[in-house]
């Protein structure tokens, strides 16, 4: 996880550091390499069948975290979420 | 028989010294104590101890054995980082209600039956109730007062079980109970523990309280309630299946909130439930496996757990606030703060080398091997939702993100990072030797946590879940919101209770109203005159003596309000105490 940006400013800010830039091109390196990794090491036993598969616990934690980050998000800002004082305004 | 000394002896005598001696002298004494705990613990053999005779009944406060030191072990060794990381504090209550709370954790783990369990579960319930109060703070006082009604609901559902259970079966024994025989009083038992195990959707007191206790009493909070709430569903409700089903619930459901949460500390409460989740969920499934798993993940938890809140206590401590909208770009300020965060962060996010991969897989693995596959997908799910939340989230919003808060920051006290320091370094020895937790687990340990596959299964999902949190890195920036949980069920029910005594009560005034001018008047007019006289030349006197009276009291009562009011429920607690063990003693 590069820590470059800041977060309310747009995507890809025109000048990023080279530090940063290295930090991010060595994370995806690494996620790269941890999947080739896997094309050689297989579960001896696994639990169901979709595990069997190459980069299946990959797919699982990006999806995963995509998944619960929007899921998440949605529901604060539909029914969960309220102002910090909603219980102490609603009081009698 | 071996040698067993009680480790509540300490605990409590520390609580009633610290009472009363001088502060600077008293602190040390919970250290010793722990201390003589661990001692204690270490050289006890197993065994059944310190039978007491009370009102006819025989009670256990002394049984011993695997299960039982697995969590005397690690209450043993958190008290005292606990106590490290309090010892600059100079409010004595504070000492004197977490001790006492210690001392219901260890009577809890001791107990043989239901009845010196109840005891000691209550005695935990009002203890903790102080350590949020002692904040003194009006949102701590009135989340302490709902944390403790919602602890009394669960301790009646508790207390009625064991007593009906009493009834239909002539026992108070503490044991396992058959899941295929189960009744209704078992149940009752049940529920009243998954109140304190924060079980779905009984859980909502602990994210509602524990982010408003004090900044050490949170760190005690997180190690003993809970764990001692899954002590005893291990103690008799291994294998009910509905368990297995709820603690995975658990684990999504905490890391849900978790994800959306702004309070540093909330977000960290709500992951209790979560990893509470995964062991309800070992406990449910019940195979040897996953009995271990889940005391196994007790332990580290309890670890990475109280050092995750040292690490956010020290950031509200030095910054005043927990809310993440108002924190970002400390890093330069803070960086022990955040390393020893971090270690426990890769620790309950289950990386390799730390202590949550060594537990946690074992129960996932357990459960997968049981053939509950869906719950094992749960579980991962879960993971990777708490190395999102609690691993990347918090940190980088906390310590990165924004060029600096620039929030003035207070000190931190040395103590504090000898605690952190103390907690990280064995966060890191259990992932690298975890041998040392399982030789203490109660079953036989049939699980090998670093082999190649486990370790890129692990690497994988967490590298791919901090992908994810790149991806989303700004639709993740926490917002200065709060978000509603089932707290709000129990406080509308609270709400009604008071409207329905307020009807009530103007009823009794209208009724009283008119009987008054009915009947009471005509003889009222009657006396008048003659006690008119009297009236003028003495109650007038004494009314304006009770006036200046009251108005005393009303300035006492102001004071009190702004926190004293703590101070004498503590005193009266402990004297409380003291009679109790009395009674218990001489009766």
């Amino acid at each position: 996880m590069s820590a470059s940006s800041d977060p309310g400013t747009p995507v890809s800010k025109p000048s990023e550091d080279p530090l940063s830039r290295k930090l991010r091109l060595g994370f995806f390196a690494v996620l790269g390499l941890l999947v080739v990794l896997n094309v050689v090491i297989r579960p001896h036993h696994p639990h169901f069948g979709l595990e069997a598969f190459p980069g299946f616990w990959a797919v699982f934690g990006v999806a995963g975290a995509i998944f619960l980050g929007r899921a998440a998000k949605g529901l604060a800002h539909t029914i969960l979420g309220k102002d910090e004082d909603y219980y102490d305004r609603t009081e009698p | 028989m071996g040698s067993f000394v009680h480790p509540s002896i300490g605990f409590g005598m520390a609580a009633a010294l610290v009472w009363v001696l001088p502060v600077r002298i008293g602190r040390w004494l919970p250290i010793a104590a722990a201390a003589a705990a661990i001692a204690s613990v270490l050289s006890m053999q197993p065994g059944s101890y310190a039978a007491v005779s009370y009102l006819g009944l025989t009670l256990g406060m002394g049984r011993v054995d695997a299960l039982a030191v697995v969590f005397a072990h690690v209450f043993a060794i958190q008290a005292l980082i606990g106590f490290v990381y309090a010892f600059h504090i100079e409010d004595r209550w504070q000492h004197v209600a977490a001790s006492t709370y210690i001392t219901g954790a260890f009577g809890c783990v001791f107990a043989a039956d239901f009845v010196t369990l109840f005891i000691f579960w209550e005695m935990m319930s009002v203890a903790s109730t102080f350590l949020i109060w002692l904040n003194r703070a009006p949102a701590s006082t009135k989340a302490g007062i709902r944390y403790f009604l919602f602890h009394i609901f669960g301790g009646l559902l508790l207390l009625a079980g064991l007593l009906l259970r009493h009834q239909a079966t002539g026992t108070f024994a503490f044991d396992a109970i058959d899941p295929g025989s189960a009744r209704y009083y078992d149940m009752l038992i049940m529920l009243g523990f998954c109140v304190n195990a924060a079980v779905i959707p009984l859980h909502a007191w602990l994210p509602d309280a524990y982010p408003e206790a004090t900044v050490t009493g949170a760190v005690f909070m997180s190690a003993f309630t809970t764990k001692t709430a899954v002590y005893v569903l291990l103690r008799s409700f291994s294998g009910f299946e509905i368990l297995g089903i709820m603690g995975t619930l658990m684990t999504i459901y905490g890391v849900v909130y978790a994800t959306i949460e702004n309070n540093a500390r909330r977000i960290l409460a709500y992951h209790i439930v979560s990893q509470v989740g995964y062991m309800v969920a070992g406990v449910g499934v019940g195979t040897a496996m996953t009995v271990n798993g889940a005391c196994a993940h007790a332990y580290a938890h309890i670890l990475y757990k109280g050092l995750l809140f040292m690490g956010a206590g020290t950031l509200l401590y030095a910054s005043g606030t927990a809310k993440l909208s108002n924190l970002g770009g400390l890093f330069r300020r803070m960086p022990w703060a955040f390393f020893w965060y971090m270690i426990a962060a890769v620790s309950i996010s289950g990386f390799p080398l730390f202590s949550g991969f060594v537990s946690k897989t074992m129960t996932i693995t357990g459960a997968a091997e049981a053939h509950h596959t869906w719950l094992a997908l749960g579980m991962e799910f879960a993971a990777v939702g708490t190395f999102l939340s609690v691993g990347i989230k918090l940190p980088y919003f906390a310590w990165f993100s924004k060029p600096d808060c620039g929030i003035e920051l207070k000190p931190v006290p040395m103590n504090m990072y000898v605690a952190m320091g103390a907690a990280g370094i064995l966060c890191f020895l259990i992932g690298v030797y975890p041998d040392f937790l399982y030789k203490l687990l109660p079953n036989p340990v049939e699980y090998t946590p670093y082999t190649a596959w486990h370790v890129l299964q692990s690497l994988l999902l967490l590298g791919f879940t901090g992908l994810g949190f790149y991806i989303l890195r700004y639709k993740l920036t926490p917002e200065a919101k709060i978000n509603l949980d089932f707290d709000y069920v129990y406080r509308m029910i609270g709400r009604f209770v008071m409207a329905l005594a307020r009807i009530i009560g103007d009823r009794i005034d209208f009724w009283w109203s008119e009987f008054y001018a009915r009947v009471g008047l005509r003889g009222l007019l009657a006396a008048a005159s003659g006690s008119s006289w009297f009236d003028k030349k003495a109650i007038d006197g004494v009314v304006d003596g009770t006036a200046l009276g009251v108005r005393a009291i009303g300035e006492k009562a102001t004071r009190v309000q702004t926190g004293k009011i703590q101070d004498y429920l503590a005193s009266a607690m402990v004297l409380a105490m003291v009679v109790a063990v009395g009674v218990w003693l001489f009766l």
